[in-house]
């Protein structure tokens, strides 16, 4: 997201400066006795506005698109982001020590797709629970969901978090392979 | 496996190269997710006629702000010197996306009359990548300062290969590494960020 947002800063911060200068060179341009804008379409954006009404389709189209926009860019900056790291123990206090989602999620992926029985799984990492989706073979034992819940909470055991995650598995049957 | 502190915060986030870019990038889209989003809910508004027939089906530019226009000689300066802000705010913005809390070179000593001496960051995040690097169960190691040159933090990311669990890595880091750093840095606190990327499985290697 801050890599989004930074490219989104760019953008928005480019044409927003490339505007601004223009109108500020139009509005000069224009003191000085010069009637037609150099740059800017103000003529024609002029007579679109002049003759469409505040209930004309493109008008309320054109709204929607700002309200669409606007919300999504407030939604997306207000959300708390999920965090990058899950902190670690440490035993110095000058030592800040993390371990990354994206490692968590490949080690529980990893240690609860070998457990006999369980096919696929897909791991999101939270700051309080870690959620695991896992598919049973049909005819898996039947102690595999027993299995990878403990070879996951030992898994998330071992990797010393400040505070580890619960782990929530959810193990559905999928087809014979 | 040495004595470990319980307290502290249990998520990290991402490091960033400047962490006041990343608040205002924040603030300012969300600024202007609330301003189009306002203009954008007006407009509806007007459009759908809560705001009486009458400006439902009066034209955005009505007759009545064009004659306001042409009746306010002083209109098109206020139009200009709200562009000139609006551009200088977007070079600010532009300008703060190149800005950096890396750290090229640390202050080791310092004497009003004799100078000071500075240490190449470079030279000692290699030396300490060095020292890491050799430790069993690591496979790749990064290191960097941030802050100032008189107040800096190491970050060092650290890959492991598996045969190591990330916890024992941590505890051989701070237990000979760290007092290595501050020792060649003659510094008695050195705050450390240690950020650990782990393999797929640990178990197969050992």
């Amino acid at each position: 997201m801050r890599t989004t947002d930074r490219i989104l800063s760019l953008v928005i911060g480019l044409a927003l400066f490339a505007l601004s200068v223009l109108v500020v060179v139009e509005v000069i341009y224009a003191a000085v006795n010069n009637p037609k804008p150099l740059f800017l379409p103000y003529a024609q954006v002029a007579e679109f506005f002049r003759t469409h009404s505040w209930s004309a389709g493109w008008i309320v189209t054109g709204a929607v698109v700002l309200a669409l926009l606007g919300l999504l860019l407030l939604v997306s900056e207000v959300r708390r982001r999920r965090p990058a790291l899950l902190a670690m123990q440490s035993a110095d206090p000058q030592v800040v020590a993390g371990i990354s989602r994206r490692s968590i999620q490949r080690v529980l992926d990893a240690e609860i797709g070998a457990v006999p029985g369980v096919g696929k799984t897909s791991t999101r990492v939270g700051r309080r629970t870690v959620r695991v989706k896992a598919v049973s073979w049909a005819g898996a034992p039947d102690n595999v969901g027993p299995e990878a819940r403990e070879r996951g909470e030992a898994a998330l055991a071992g990797l010393r978090l400040q505070k580890p995650p619960s782990l929530s598995l959810t193990l559905r049957s999928g087809r014979d392979s | 496996m040495s004595a470990t502190q319980s307290s502290g915060p249990a998520a990290l986030s991402a490091e960033t190269r400047q962490p006041g870019t990343v608040r205002a990038n924040r603030i300012l889209l969300a600024a202007l997710g609330v301003l189009l989003l306002g203009v954008g809910v007006l407009a509806l508004l007007a459009g759908f006629g809560a705001f009486g027939q009458r400006l439902r089906l009066q034209f955005v530019l009505a007759p009545s702000i064009e004659q306001f226009v042409a009746a306010s000689p002083w209109y098109w300066s206020v139009v200009a010197v709200v562009a000139a802000v609006v551009a200088l705010l977007c070079l600010w913005w532009l300008l703060i996306q190149t800005r950096s809390d890396r750290v090229s070179a640390i202050r080791v000593s310092e004497d009003r009359t004799a100078g000071s001496t500075f240490l190449d960051a470079g030279a000692f995040t290699s030396a300490l990548e060095a020292e890491i690097g050799t430790y069993r169960g690591v496979s790749r190691v990064g290191a960097y300062l941030s802050g100032t040159p008189n107040r800096y933090r190491a970050t060092v990311r650290v890959a492991l290969d598996g045969r190591i669990d990330a916890g024992d890595i941590h505890d051989r880091i701070v237990g000979q590494a760290l007092p290595m750093a501050r020792n060649a840095l003659s510094v008695t606190e050195l705050p450390f960020r240690l950020e650990f990327e782990l393999p797929k499985s640990t178990r197969n290697i050992r």
